[in-house]
């Protein structure tokens, strides 16, 4: 696991384990919140298959939030989507925790599991969606 | 004669609104709205121009489902919010496939994918049986394909249009013509669906010559990424749901002489298929010249386009006229009162 799986995959992790991890975290090392979470937007440009250029398609709503973690060096950010202050503060902390070498093989563990979780969901929904092929016949003029 | 303000009216006004709150509160919540009503949720999404489904659940609730409403709340909020930065640039090849389409090829590679689609129900409105397909029969691949026209772009037989130097952002400068390629995607990527469909239409029925063919439809989701600030690596930031479609126009006389398909792009936010494809189709009819009607079809005008398929403008325009115009009427009553004296008491 990297520090650049973090953002993506603990927005997905099991609330109430994330929260338990992010209080531990808090409990052991100090956490400065540079940054509160705070909603904005990302633009989002498309690539344009007929020009080959790009275009605005519009924004994705994001909440950013920076902290440090034990030393003020140690700084955590998350970037979570749409508008979620809770969530982003527990993943930055996460992040800050992961990149000072606190509490890794914690964050690894909830990772890990859920990693496992979100590919046991697309299997489930590679199934439906597979089952939805479909190649219709031609129909012969008699 | 300009628009004459009027002043008052705080009590009544306040009032109203309370009004409304309580006339039209239910007991609905944002998450079921989000969940249960997926498809006017994305719509508000694409034309609010902000990817939350959380705040165009709330929109909605807000709005009490009048969706033009709804997108200008979200569109609003979105005005309100710093940017924060650009994305990396999405590439619809790698959307991750939920259902893809082409009515152009029987055979194309990844296959012919319905996906979650009512399109072959019939709409009556009666009590289903529930079919219990058993699910885990079938096979958990994951489906990452190219566009079915890609193999004809590669050979060169699709047009090529001309790429923009730099993007148009119409949120920051509202271009005059010639307008930029990106800014038309950007317009109609955000503009509304129904106005765009009866524009579409129009190409099919008389006063243009679009008879498409779908090349590549595609909803599915695809990944936001964006740079950490401290590791300078790229995250992956979010998934997004979201509708494109390549459509197939006509065959096209070049400048050096071949004769190319010519094509038009649709790109949305959330699953809006019919906004995709008449995206698309507005897109062929701007860009690619007509055979039979000539150039002067009502969708190939990029001003008539470009300016009145934007619900939020639209529909703000429209309901300015229930404020008071008193003065703006009365002034004109006076005209029509002064003409008939002048005319000696004409009746």
């Amino acid at each position: 696991m990297k520090r650049e799986d973090i953002n993506f995959m603990l927005q997905k992790a099991d609330r109430d384990s994330l929260r338990d991890l992010y209080k531990s975290i808090k409990n052991k090392h100090s956490v400065e919140i540079l940054q509160s979470p705070t909603a904005q937007t990302l633009l989002q440009p498309i690539k344009d298959p007929i020009s080959g250029g790009e275009f605005y398609a519009g924004e994705v709503l994001v909440t950013t939030t920076i902290v440090s973690v034990g030393d003020r060096q140690n700084k955590g950010w998350a970037m979570v989507q749409d508008d979620e202050e809770q969530l982003s503060l527990y993943v930055s902390v996460c992040d800050g925790a992961f990149g000072a070498g606190y509490f890794v093989d914690e964050i690894e563990s909830l990772m890990k599991q859920t990693q496992l979780e979100l590919e046991k969901h697309q299997i489930k929904i590679n199934r439906k969606i597979n089952s939805t092929k479909v190649s219709f016949d031609l129909m012969q003029e008699s | 004669m300009g628009y004459v303000a009027v002043k008052g009216g705080e009590e009544a006004i306040k009032n109203s609104l309370s009004f409304y709150d309580e006339e039209f509160k239910g007991d609905i919540k944002p998450k079921d709205i989000r969940e249960s009503l997926s498809f006017a949720v994305d719509k508000i999404m694409s034309e609010g121009s902000l990817y939350s489904k959380k705040l165009s659940s709330v929109a909605i609730k807000k709005s009490a489902g009048d969706l033009l409403n709804a997108a200008f709340f979200l569109r609003a909020h979105r005005s309100s919010c710093a940017r924060v930065g650009m994305a990396k640039t999405i590439n619809t090849d790698d959307m991750r496939i939920i259902r893809r389409v082409s009515s152009a090829f029987k055979d194309i590679q990844g296959g012919q994918i319905l996906g979650p689609s009512n399109d072959y129900e019939v709409k009556l409105i009666l009590k289903k049986v529930a079919n219990k397909t058993i699910w885990s029969e079938f096979i958990s691949d994951d489906i990452f394909v190219e566009s079915a026209l890609k193999p004809l772009r590669n050979k060169g037989l699709i047009k090529e249009l001309k790429k923009d130097r730099e993007i148009a952002d119409i949120t920051r400068i509202f271009p005059n013509s010639p307008y930029p390629r990106s800014a038309v995607l950007q317009i109609m990527s955000r503009g509304e669906g129904g106005s765009m469909l009866a524009f579409a239409y129009t190409t099919m029925r008389g006063y243009g010559d679009v008879h498409p063919t779908i090349g590549d439809l595609r909803i599915g989701k695809c990944d936001v990424k964006f740079t950490h600030p401290f590791t300078s690596k790229e995250v992956k930031i979010a998934e997004i749901e979201s509708t494109s479609c390549e459509a197939v126009g006509t065959l096209e006389k070049q400048e050096d002489g071949s004769t190319k398909l010519t094509t038009g792009y649709g790109f949305c936010f959330g699953f809006n298929e019919t906004k995709a494809i008449s995206m698309a189709i507005l897109d062929i009819s701007l860009y690619s010249s007509s055979h039979s009607i000539g150039s002067g079809s009502i969708a190939s005008d990029f001003d008539m386009i470009l300016h009145h398929i934007d619900g939020v403008e639209s529909m703000g325009f429209t309901n300015h006229y229930k404020l008071p115009h008193y003065v703006t009427f009365q002034s004109n009553l006076q005209v029509l009162m002064n003409a008939k004296e002048h005319n000696g008491g004409e009746k």
